[in-house]
């Protein structure tokens, strides 16, 4: 019988949830070594976002049938195949993220927060490839930077690179 | 350094991402058209730790963060610091940008030709190149379009390779020397740290490797943390190893190993092993490994490690083990290592047919594919943004007219068959790359 673990998100929504699955946050797993995950545990994340983490958590939970017949080979290639269906399963997620940028930043800020090493790097590079072609100015207001930079400065540090500016 | 299943993860996302982004094409090119409209956006509600910013940055290709200089000082600053730059170009280096020795050289020069010829690239794509005009050395980093000119060495050098220590972070350039003295040759080995050095210095541990020139037989050079190791074999058998720290340059020399561990039969081949030079043999499906635990000291390590390869069928071993070398003569050095290395408890195997099986042998089980990605490695190189002091930007490249087409081709073969004698080490090194 799988051990079971009640999260209540910072909505107060309560989710069920199989210890495997959300050991794989190494907070949680801190919390429930030390033995301060009992009864309901809670987190500062949205339920909206939550769902998310919890999603992301049950999909890299390997789920390998494994058969007894099979030697290595074949094994290895039922794996494969898996794994071609968890990519697939990876890019329907980030066009859903892609398309939604608040629960993007939302899910970026869980998965640093509750220790998500893979799913903090996916994020990352998700944000970097909407961002790589990005112009200074519109880098400056989407993270709402202050350029505190004087033209001088700010022409002579430009003309460095001058090639990088151009698309 | 990020730990290397960190790392393959982020391969993998990378990897997930660029299927996508080929599959999306169409779509995306939409949106690149509405890169205005973006502009009216809202920004974002929350602040975005600056551990957590540093992260997405490192995903950033080299251009996009040439540009995002101009941000702020604060932007500039993490872009340009050591730490930053070392982080980025871990991540950068994993992801797939071109294929080695893909730097044909058209650059730094007013005619668009072929000035120079390529002595190394290092996994990051920084290049040692030697101009063929005035035979002047330079480091050249194709990501930032910056070159460092270099000092001749004393003598006429055979051999230039460099590597970064990653103490101090800094890149040593070595460079093997040969001349002649009353019809003698003599070998003489010179280092120059880049960026600090203004002229070669000789390398104390010039007189171990007096027989390692062209006339000799050739070495594998492995790479493992802070030091490279010149390893000599011969017939599969252990002639000489010597190891050179990069921090201190200081060099110690093996030329047996310790007795009891191999029978004569064994047939030896050396590769890093969690960082540190090991030799390996395989035995009725078992990989016998003899770690040099402290190669200062000449100290192996007390006992074998040996590990089961029960996760593969004999087929499958056989073609771990035998590759069939493309040019018999070119890749003589190469020959029966498949077995490339062991980081972090992971061993890895590379087959015949292209799949890589990589071993947890910690946990004694093999990991999925999902969490490694490793198709591409030292096939493939990456980019960086590391520069160095009294690099200077290199000349404008002028377009190309279609007529010099075939002219470029010719030019671009000459090239490579003169990279013929670099081939074997440059595959020794994307085989124990660190």
């Amino acid at each position: 019988m799988a051990i079971m673990y009640a999260l209540k998100s910072s909505d107060n929504e309560i989710f069920e949830v199989e210890q495997k699955v959300i050991e794989q946050s190494e907070t949680i797993k801190k919390m429930i070594e030390d033995g301060a995950a009992t009864g309901e545990i809670p987190l500062q994340v949205s339920s909206k976002t939550l769902a998310k983490v919890l999603e992301w958590c049950k999909q890299r939970q390997h789920k390998t049938v494994e058969n007894e017949n099979d030697d290595n080979k074949g094994k290895r290639k039922k794996e494969r195949d898996e794994d071609d269906d968890i990519k697939e399963w990876e890019n329907k997620f980030s066009d859903e993220l892609k398309a939604d940028k608040d629960v993007l930043f939302d899910l970026l800020l869980a998965s640093n927060y509750l220790d998500l090493p893979a799913l903090l790097s996916f994020l990352c590079q998700l944000v970097a490839d909407m961002v790589a072609g990005k112009m200074p100015e519109e880098i400056r207001r989407m993270f709402n930077i202050e350029n505190d930079f004087t033209p001088e400065e700010e022409k002579a540090i430009t003309a460095e690179h001058g090639w990088a500016f151009q698309p | 350094m990020q730990p290397l299943r960190q790392i393959y993860k982020a391969i993998e996302a990378a990897a997930a991402t660029n299927k996508n982004k080929n599959k999306k094409k169409k779509k995306k090119k939409k949106t690149e058209k509405s890169t205005l409209a973006s502009i009216t956006e809202p920004p974002l509600n929350h602040p975005i730790p600056t551990d957590v910013m540093t992260d997405i940055l490192s995903f950033l290709p080299v251009k996009s963060l040439l540009r995002f200089r101009c941000l702020s000082k604060e932007w500039r600053d993490l872009i340009e610091d050591r730490r930053f730059v070392d982080m980025h170009k871990d991540r950068g280096g994993s992801r797939v940008i071109k294929p080695r020795f893909g730097a044909a050289s058209n650059f730094d020069t007013d005619k668009g030709e072929d000035t120079f010829r390529v002595l190394f690239e290092d996994d990051h794509g920084l290049l040692l190149l030697k101009k063929k005009v005035n035979k002047s050395y330079h480091i050249r980093n194709p990501a930032t379009r910056q070159i460092l000119d270099l000092p001749s060495p004393s003598f006429k050098s055979f051999l230039m390779f460099m590597f970064q220590d990653q103490y101090t972070g800094l890149y040593k350039v070595f460079s093997f020397n040969y001349h002649y003295r009353e019809n003698i040759r003599s070998e003489v080995c010179e280092i120059l740290t880049a960026g600090i050095d203004d002229r070669w210095r000789p390398l104390e541990a010039s007189e171990h490797l007096q027989d390692f020139g062209v006339t000799a037989e050739r070495f594998l050079l492995i790479r493992t943390y802070g030091a490279i190791h010149m390893v000599k074999i011969r017939e599969q058998k252990l002639i000489k190893a010597v190891s050179i720290n990069l921090k201190n340059e200081r060099a110690a020399v093996v030329n047996t190993l310790p007795q009891g561990f191999f029978s004569d039969s064994d047939k030896l081949s050396p590769f890093n092993w969690e960082g540190k030079l090991a030799f390996f043999t395989i035995v009725n499906m078992e990989l016998h490994v003899l770690v040099l635990e402290d190669y200062m000291k000449q100290r192996f390590g007390e006992r074998k490690i040996v590990i089961p390869l029960t996760f593969m069928d004999e087929e499958e071993l056989q073609s771990a083990l035998n590759t069939k070398p493309q040019n018999e003569d070119e890749h003589q050095m190469i020959v029966n290592i498949r077995l490339e290395l062991a980081k972090d408890g992971i061993v890895i195997f590379r087959l015949n047919n292209g799949d890589t099986i990589a071993y947890d042998y910690i946990e004694s089980r093999i990991i999925r594919s999902l969490d490694m990605d490793l198709r591409y490695e030292g096939m493939y190189i990456g980019e960086c943004l590391t520069s160095f002091n009294g690099m200077r930007a290199e000349k404008q490249q002028q377009k190309q007219e279609n007529s010099k087409k075939p002219k470029r081709r010719r030019k671009q073969k000459r090239q490579k068959s003169s990279l013929k004698h670099h081939l074997p080490l440059f595959n020794m090194l994307s085989y124990f790359w660190l």
